[in-house]
């Protein structure tokens, strides 16, 4: 689906954010990345669709190179990709209008316009603000809206660029399950977050760090990989964990959150 | 000396258009005071905030620091905001510049200022190293941290920081916290607002829970725990549904440390 090979890339002022990447995108796949601030993880997805040519190496999507200008059209309709900042993706005045500016430069019908925008409105839960002016949206909201923007248009693979640093709890649960859901439906997902929690659900995780692949397993894999080196995980898989090690519960279990660790201590009847 | 908010209200747009945002707010901030203002997003947190120092008016009820009306000139020096989009607070062409934006338009030129940048960069710290790059060149995390030094060289008496950990990785969450700890010990009143719960209620002195606009609750970390209405961080969860099937654990515990203890003294006198 996507693939970077020997991918390295240099900023203008001579500073080498990614170094020899190689990663493989499996179609209808959950990949999430983590990485500290700076180590390369949004100048790595922006490789994904073409929006950076890599300074070494090839990446392809779909067959295509994302450095042949003929095929970046292409390729950007492929790929869609939700951004960190809300503000720098938003276009429209309303809600409604900001949805809507994807599909209509695809040039679909009205009908089918007016069906994409009103689901994606719908998938995350913007249904009462639809006619809303967009600076009168919270900063959850709008990031909400850009979702919406993105699940529009017909994109076979979705970048989702730490999307949930904004909101509060609930909404990001939200946001987690419509990515879920969108995953199951078939749309390969790239994960970009600081939350380790929400890379629990993916089927694969890779860490950055300077640049390189730390890590590159599944979320069991690389959680013990990282709690074994002493770094921060999910503060319930922490907990597992030192239950495990303490061998107060089963080596095995692997919870996915708090209530799922409570059944290994405590067992309901 | 203190920030004290009474009895505020305000609401955006006129008639029937109005759209009430706040709705009688009273908490008060002291000189070395954490206070942890939490809620979803949407409850009013970052419109409060802007009342901290100026930026809006109540439309009733009033906000004073240290027995001035907000609105003064002086109150905007009093408290520094650190806002959540840091490139929105960031304007000048190289790190040096920024940081010493604040306090060279107070008056500060020369050696003192050049002092004063080094010993905020140092508050935060980042290298001086950076003081000569773009701020614009720098990581998320850097920028945040760039930012707040820009507030710090001011050497604000309060320091209201809008959810500072949106975006940052652990290793500069830590130390953003490091950094709020000093200035707690020196006297700096600090309000921090945020929807990581965990981030906020092992710092605070005091947290204030805002709802659909209305202070729901104020009083300390502890006190939080304790009530089941509010939402309550994923620990303390599992401690509350440990408790009620049976496991003699406290419920208001939230760190993974004080948990594991809880539970293996639990387990191991349970199982004799």
């Amino acid at each position: 689906m996507i693939e970077l090979k020997g991918v390295s890339y240099s900023y203008p002022n001579g500073n080498k954010v990614l170094d020899n990447i190689d990663i493989r995108i499996e179609k209808g796949s959950f990949t999430t990345i983590l990485g500290d601030n700076g180590s390369g993880k949004s100048t790595l997805i922006r490789h994904m669709n073409g929006l950076l040519k890599p300074s070494q190496g090839v990446v392809s999507v779909c067959g295509m190179d994302t450095a042949s200008p003929a095929d970046i059209w292409k390729i950007r309709q492929t790929v869609g990709m939700v951004f960190q900042d809300p503000h720098s993706q938003a276009v429209g005045a309303t809600v409604e209008e900001d949805v809507a500016f994807g599909p209509e430069n695809l040039a679909l019908e009205s009908d089918e316009i007016r069906l994409l925008v009103t689901n994606a409105i719908a998938n995350v839960g913007l249904e009462c603000l639809e006619d809303s002016l967009l600076m009168s949206l919270s900063g959850g909201q709008l990031q909400k809206t850009a979702i919406a923007g993105v699940l529009a248009m017909v994109s076979e693979v979705l970048i989702f660029d730490e999307v949930t640093s904004m909101l509060d709890s609930d909404s990001r649960s939200q946001i987690i399950d419509i990515v879920r859901q969108l995953n199951k439906r078939g749309n390969t997902v790239v994960y970009v977050t600081h939350h380790m929690e929400e890379a629990l659900f993916a089927n694969r995780v890779i860490v950055l760090e300077n640049g390189s692949i730390a890590s590159d397993g599944t979320p069991r894999d690389v959680f013990r990989e990282i709690y074994a080196s002493g770094r921060k995980v999910p503060p319930h898989l922490e907990l597992a964990f030192r239950l495990q090690d303490a061998g107060m519960i089963s080596p095995d279990v692997f919870p996915m959150d708090a209530l799922s660790l409570k059944e290994e201590i405590c067992p309901s009847r | 000396m203190s920030i004290e908010v009474n009895g505020l209200h305000f609401s955006y747009g006129k008639g029937k258009k109005r759209l009430t945002i706040l709705k009688d707010v009273t908490f008060s901030v002291g000189k070395g005071e954490f206070v942890g203002i939490i809620g979803n997003v949407g409850c009013g947190k970052t419109t409060l905030i802007k009342h901290l120092n100026g930026l809006l008016v109540p439309l009733s009820g009033n906000v004073t620091v240290d027995g001035l009306a907000s609105s003064k000139k002086e109150v905007c020096r009093k408290v520094g905001v650190l806002f959540q989009q840091p490139s929105k607070q960031l304007f000048c062409k190289t790190v040096f510049e920024d940081i010493a934006y604040g306090p060279s338009n107070f008056g500060m030129k020369g050696d003192e200022l050049e002092h004063c940048v080094h010993d905020a960069i140092e508050k935060v710290g980042l290298s001086s190293d950076i003081l000569g790059s773009s701020p614009f060149s720098l990581s998320g995390g850097e920028m945040r941290l760039v930012a707040l030094a820009g507030v710090l060289s001011s050497s604000p008496d309060y320091l209201v920081l809008d959810e500072p950990t949106s975006g940052l990785s652990t290793f500069y969450k830590e130390r953003l916290f490091r950094t709020l700890e000093l200035l707690r010990q020196n006297g700096v009143g600090i309000v921090l607002v945020s929807h990581h719960l965990e981030d906020v209620l092992g710092v605070a002195d005091k947290i204030v829970y805002l709802n659909e606009g209305k202070m729901v609750f104020e009083g300390t970390p502890e006190e939080y725990l304790s009530s089941l209405s509010f939402p309550a961080p994923e620990i303390t969860v599992l401690m509350r549904e440990l408790s009620s099937s049976g496991l003699a654990v406290k419920k208001t515990v939230f760190s993974v440390e004080d948990a594991f203890n809880e539970i293996v003294g639990a387990l191991s006198e349970k199982r004799g």
